[in-house]
């Protein structure tokens, strides 16, 4: 392609999708990939099984792994905490491949509410931003609304095929004590829909043992729970029509506020294609979905497929993006430069021209490529602003449950994806500690959805206790109990703090000599506060097995161990901050459209533009603001003002 | 290249890794226990339950697994030698070419980089962090084991759990000391390179004996699963009964 309108750098939630819409539209679209395309059978309806797709080794514990850390490419990690000292590690990569992160990601399928947009205006009506600002938080509201995404999220959950229900969800929701708390403010009742109509366009998937025990606990404790909402065709479903699932979200819209990118017809949107559903295999998260035509959701099954059919866009893997190209004269970028490393040993240095490029590799490798890009202080950088307010979610923590011996076998961990039930409960959790503490007693802080979660990988689980040290009977001792274990995570939000941060590391670099990522993480009085608020209330969703007999001491770590809080190095696909969006150029990295303040030819369309980063898993929201970035563009193109 | 004497191993040490595998896993004890103790047996019918018969380490296949791993180092050798190029010289394989040093420098970046792709757990590595195949990672340790089991003389399976476990722990006195290589990392990454196998996610021998393990622990995950939501009920009809039963 010798000049691309647009060149999109990584093909996830953001990039896949975005490319997609744009092409679509009738742009000429270069979409780079840095990893290969490991989903081919896909589009290969007699190939037949292959049981590596299953391998646990090959897919969570080979290294290097192809697929999510491409070889030579590492990250480094450094603690806020005084004295420490950065080590390179394995963290904070998404899946390298085409459709990236949505290849492997867990396909829990949440939108994130109101007031997740709107964080800025709550704290500061309830007096707690005064106390966040000055524990060292930046906690803004986005500069868009819940409003303006919600009828794209309706399409994106169309694109997802996301299994659910409804009902259940808007009622764990608005059954919370804290929803109940929180009608009384005044900018509640402004902050949007809490109880949106859309039908998820799948029956919800069918609810497994371990999400039927943790409902159960969940109920006794007062929770409202709800079957998770799943990026998967649902088993037993009729296969899935996206094109049909796509009018049925543009139907909810107003007619009169359509944009006239969805107003094509069906056919013109998509094609006839089919997906198959989900066969509860099992290897889900973290491993390739081996479903004949796409029981898993993911960019690779929808859109990039898609893309493939137009002759417009072309489709470029093991392309190493390494400089988004500026023009100093100019102040625009004007292409990008990548490495094909089809043969990595043998890497070709390329070069894409574009009127347009769209950033879209994950908060990380985002953040990193702006950063190499540029001016020497980076692209997009002149208020230092990229890199900064870096949010992964607070990943580890949670209740590990350890059944009695008698249900050896009976747990069946194997069905299905890791989530299986859920509440919003917990999403905001008050202190009432006695003796109180001033600064925060009585007020509701935000933590997270808690989700059941199936002990899925019995060869990880064995692995870390033999590096740990365990072996002989003891070793087989801890395998026994894995199969009896279940787990209620939360998704715990840590809010924006601008140490938290993705930089150039100075001394490390990668195969090909470029300087890796540093991760700069530590968490602060908020977070520390949460683990402190939420042990009690994942304590308290197991009671009711203490009542019925079943467990008979939730202070002994044999039947229940509540982690004292999250692992700062455990940071995984949710990546999110880095390059905040909002309307101030000098606390912002892009503008309300996603471009960037500085060089406006530049879009970063994922999860590195949230100014908050919510207490729920952020794809949903990546493709649905990729949507509406997506149809900002082709609309302002045709009405002739430009894109600045 | 990796040299097939580092891939190919003799009896002896064929052996000495067979009752070393089953002390690190003691399969044929830990089912003899559960008997004893009527603790959770598989739902159908399994040969190595049957009288005279028993369940080892070997019999699950995970031991020619693990020499097929070995011989499979072949592979990995372009690679390692590779990365222990761009360890010598990080910058070697830049596509800035010469003005990589001026590209850092004006992003005051180190003078002097790092290629960090062994301490970040992506490589296996010798003692002194170098990438290695796994032929060569395990190479020196061979005769270090050798020379541990001819001087701790483990006799029975009681005695290759002890030893098993003395290794892990680097405690056991017949490992030669004045040597850099430790016993637990050794014991680790074969334990590492064994489960594979034990957990049937690549297994070489015949049904049941590759799921034995998983069928001993419950686990019913196997490769190519499928379930229809019928097969979801029925599970949660019996987990349900099976909570409100007796102990």
């Amino acid at each position: 392609m010798e000049e691309a309108d647009f060149a999109v750098i990584g093909s996830s939630g953001g990039g896949g999708t975005i490319a997609w819409l744009l092409a679509r539209a009738g742009f000429k679209v270069f979409l780079a990939e840095l990893g290969p395309d490991i989903a081919e059978h896909l589009d290969r309806q007699n190939l037949q099984y292959n049981a590596a797709t299953h391998d646990e080794h090959r897919f969570r514990l080979g290294r290097p792994a192809l697929h999510r850390r491409p070889r030579g490419d590492y990250n480094t990690f450094l603690s806020t905490d005084p004295g420490a000292k950065v080590t390179p590690f394995s963290g904070a990569w998404t899946a390298s491949v085409l459709g990236g992160g949505s290849i492997i990601w867990g396909t829990w399928s949440f939108r994130a509410l109101p007031i997740d947009f709107r964080l800025g205006t709550h704290f500061a009506e309830t007096g707690q931003l005064e106390t966040l600002t000055k524990w060292g938080y930046s906690v803004p509201d986005w500069p868009i609304s819940y409003g303006e995404l919600e009828p794209f999220y309706n399409v994106a959950e169309s694109l997802l095929a996301v299994s659910g229900d409804r009902e259940a969800v808007n009622r764990s929701v608005t059954s919370s004590a804290w929803y109940q708390a929180f009608q009384s403010l005044n900018h509640f009742k402004d902050d949007g829909n809490y109880e949106p109509t859309f039908p998820f366009p799948c029956q919800h998937y069918p609810i497994t043992p371990v999400g039927d025990f943790v409902d159960e606990g969940f109920k006794a404790a007062g929770k409202h729970p709800a079957p998770l909402p799943s990026g998967m065709v649902a088993p037993g479903s009729a296969s899935y029509r996206t094109r049909e699932a796509i009018q049925t979200a543009l139907a909810q819209w107003e007619e009169e506020e359509l944009p006239g990118f969805w107003k094509r017809p069906a056919e013109d949107l998509w094609s006839d294609r089919v997906r198959d559903p989900c066969n509860l295999c099992g290897f889900c998260g973290e491993f390739l979905c081996w479903g004949k035509r796409g029981p898993k959701s993911s960019t690779r099954v929808s859109t990039i497929r898609e893309l493939r059919d137009l002759s417009n866009a072309q489709i470029r893997p093991n392309a190493k993006v390494f400089e988004v190209i500026y023009d100093e004269g100019s102040k625009r970028a004007t292409g990008i430069r990548y490495l094909d490393v089809s043969d990595p040993d043998r890497p070709r240095v390329h070069q894409q021209r574009a009127k347009y490029v769209i950033v879209s590799c994950g908060a990380v490798q985002s953040a990193r490529l702006l950063l190499l890009s540029g001016p020497p202080g980076g692209l997009g950088n002149s208020s230092d602003q990229v890199g900064r307010y870096a949010q992964f979610h607070l990943f580890g923590y949670g209740a590990t449950c350890t059944l009695p011996e008698k249900m050896q076998g009976y747990l069946r961990s194997e069905l299905g994806h890791t989530g299986n039930t859920m509440t919003f409960a917990d999403y905001f959790v008050k202190d009432d500690r006695v003796p109180e503490d001033p600064d925060t007693f009585g007020k509701w802080w935000k933590a997270g959805t808690m989700v059941s979660t199936a002990k899925k990988n019995p060869l990880d689980n064995a692995d870390g206790k033999l590096q740990g040290g365990l072996v002989g009977r003891q070793l087989i001792a801890e395998m026994e109990q894995f199969n009896r274990r279940l787990e209620i995570r939360l998704t715990g939000d840590d809010l924006p703090m601008a140490q938290n941060q993705v930089s150039l590391d100075p001394t490390y670099v990668d195969e090909y000599g470029f300087p890796v990522a540093r991760i700069t993480r530590g968490f602060g009085p908020n977070e520390e506060l949460m683990f402190t608020l939420m042990h009690g209330k994942l304590k308290e969703s197991f009671q009711h097995y203490v009542d019925v007999g079943l467990l008979n001491n939730l202070d002994d770590a044999k039947q229940l161990t509540i982690a004292p809080k999250a692992i700062p190095t455990l940071i995984g696909d949710h990546q999110m901050g880095t390059c905040r969006m909002g309307d101030d150029p000098k606390k912002s990295v892009v503008d309300r459209f996603c471009r960037a303040h500085d060089t406006p030819n530049v879009f970063v369309v994922d999860s590195s533009v949230f100014p908050t980063g919510f207490g729920l898993n952020p794809m949903v929201t990546v493709m649905a603001n990729a949507l509406r970035v997506g149809t900002w563009i082709v609309e302002q193109s045709k009405s002739g003002d430009g894109l600045g | 290249m990796v040299p097939a004497a580092l891939t190919v191993m003799d009896d002896e040490l064929r052996g000495i890794l067979e009752k070393l595998s089953e002390g690190m896993f003691p399969l044929g004890a830990w089912i003899e226990d559960k008997v004893k103790n009527d603790r959770y047996k598989p739902h159908e019918h399994v040969p190595w339950r049957e009288k005279g018969n028993s369940l080892s380490v070997k019999d699950t296949g995970a031991v020619v697994f693990f020499e097929e791993l070995l011989e499979q180092s072949a592979e990995e050798a372009p690679l390692v030698g590779r990365f222990a190029e761009v360890i010598a010289d990080p910058l070697r394989f830049s596509p800035l070419l010469d003005a990589a040093g001026d590209w850092r420098a004006a992003r005051g970046l180190d003078h002097d980089a790092k290629f960090g792709i062994v301490g970040s757990g992506n490589m296996l590595a010798t003692a002194d962090g170098a990438p290695v195949t796994r032929a060569r990672f395990y190479a020196p340790y061979w005769d270090l084991l050798r020379q541990a089991v001819a001087d701790a003389a483990p006799a029975n399976a009681a005695d290759w759990e002890l030893f098993a476990k003395a290794l892990m722990s680097d405690a056991s006195p017949a490992w030669p000391g004045n040597q850099p290589l430790k016993s637990s990392v050794f014991v680790k990454q074969l334990g590492r390179d064994l489960l594979q196998s034990l957990l049937n996610m690549r297994n070489p021998a015949a049904d049941p004996w590759r799921v034995a393990f998983l069928e001993e622990l419950g686990e019913h995950r196997r490769v190519g699963n499928s379930f229809t939501r019928y097969d979801v009920e029925r599970f949660v009809r019996a987990f349900r009964e099976r909570m409100g039963a007796p102990a």
